[in-house]
């Protein structure tokens, strides 16, 4: 795992964990925006995975840690804080299974750490043990979700990981990082109106464990 | 067939669970194909059928990608892949990119500055750039196709127009 450049500078210059659109090698390699938000990245919104927000911080956590990305592991979405998330549960998310982690939490990961691992793992069997705890759809979204969160790969391998010093922080989803889709607008609105914090300026108070 | 049970419509087996989720699909396919395009077509194909031999994606070993075919790879040289180390099919340019391929697929957390120095001795720097986003799509559509148990089909999965399928014995 790297955060130091093993391209050219010129070539790693401008990449972002988000794409936006442009022509440069660093643009076109990078994550599209819209496939990040359909993946309920940072929150759940029309057409897009809809997940448990804290089941979902947990994959995208745990895959973070598989993957190395020490950008992704150092970063808490602020949905998932407001639905329980805790630094202690994080910590434990590597050794899920002898963990005091929700069984509902443990059932996911099974299924993200054999798609992490080797996909052949995903078995009936696996999959009829999650869906005594998820919808059907839920269980197809769950797999969703752990594929695209082995994205990061890319940014790991290429050594242009932003890094933990990028993250290390609650991140909000009224932050420009995540776009101006009208769906994320909405979403967000939504969950405004819900009486949860979007924005930093409504401040949480959580103290991330820097990994 | 696919080891779910809740489906939507769609040609193909695999299709059919997507398709629940069809705009996350659109746009995950729609930058699968612009990364594989990227990349020189027998290399980004010998890699991805490489791949999906390691994840035993019967979806992926059925399909052929038709710029590779029109570009010269057959069959012989992919039947030869399990031995590409040793195989004279190869060019050492391959065997690199392969063992890469297979390194990203299996263990990417591993990689270090030295395998990447590896490659770059064969792609030059932009063109690794690709090389890696390719794989990463790749790799992600194979888990996918495999974690969905997934069954091939007569014709591709939706999107794919740039592959012809095979028949498997």
């Amino acid at each position: 795992m790297s955060t130091t450049p093993r391209i050219p500078a010129e070539l790693a210059r401008g990449f972002t964990m988000l794409g936006d659109g442009s022509e440069t090698p660093a643009a076109r390699i990078a994550i599209p925006a819209e496939l990040t938000r359909l993946a309920g990245i940072p929150i759940a919104s029309d057409g897009s995975l809809q997940i448990d927000p804290l089941v979902h911080e947990c994959i995208r956590l745990f895959n973070a840690k598989v993957q190395g990305c020490q950008y992704c592991m150092n970063a808490r979405a602020a949905g998932a804080v407001q639905a329980g998330l805790s630094e202690d549960m994080v910590e434990q998310l590597r050794d899920f299974e002898r963990s005091t982690l929700p069984e509902k939490v443990k059932a996911a990961l099974r299924i993200t750490s054999a798609v992490a691992s080797a996909p052949q793992l995903v078995t009936r069997a696996l999959l009829d043990s999650a869906r005594l705890r998820f919808s059907e759809q839920e269980v197809i979204d769950i797999v969703m979700l752990s594929v695209h969160t082995t994205g990061s790969k890319v940014a790991i391998t290429l050594g242009v990981d932003p890094g933990r010093e990028a993250s290390s922080r609650v991140f909000y989803p009224a932050e420009g990082v995540y776009g101006n889709s009208p769906e994320l607008k909405r979403a967000v609105q939504a969950m405004a109106a819900n009486g949860l914090k979007v924005a930093a300026a409504d401040g949480l108070a959580y103290q991330v464990k820097v990994i | 067939m696919t080891h779910m049970q809740t489906t939507a419509d769609g040609t193909t087996p695999l299709d059919r669970v997507w398709n629940t989720r069809s705009q996350f699909y659109a746009v995950f396919i729609d930058d699968y194909r612009r990364s594989i395009a990227r990349v020189d077509p027998v290399l980004v194909e010998l890699c991805r059928l490489r791949m999906a031999r390691l994840f035993a994606s019967r979806v992926d070993l059925s399909l052929r990608l038709k710029a590779a075919r029109i570009a010269g790879l057959a069959e012989d040289k992919i039947a030869a892949l399990s031995n590409y180390d040793k195989s004279p099919l190869f060019s050492e340019r391959e065997r690199v990119c392969l063992g890469f391929a297979e390194q990203f697929a299996l263990a990417s957390y591993a990689i270090e500055d030295a395998d990447v120095a590896r490659v770059q001795t064969v792609l030059p720097p932009e063109e690794f750039i690709y090389f890696v986003k390719a794989l990463s799509v790749i790799d992600q559509f194979q888990r996918a196709a495999v974690a969905f148990g997934a069954t091939p089909a007569a014709v591709p999965p939706a999107g794919m127009d740039e592959f012809d399928v095979v028949v498997m014995h």
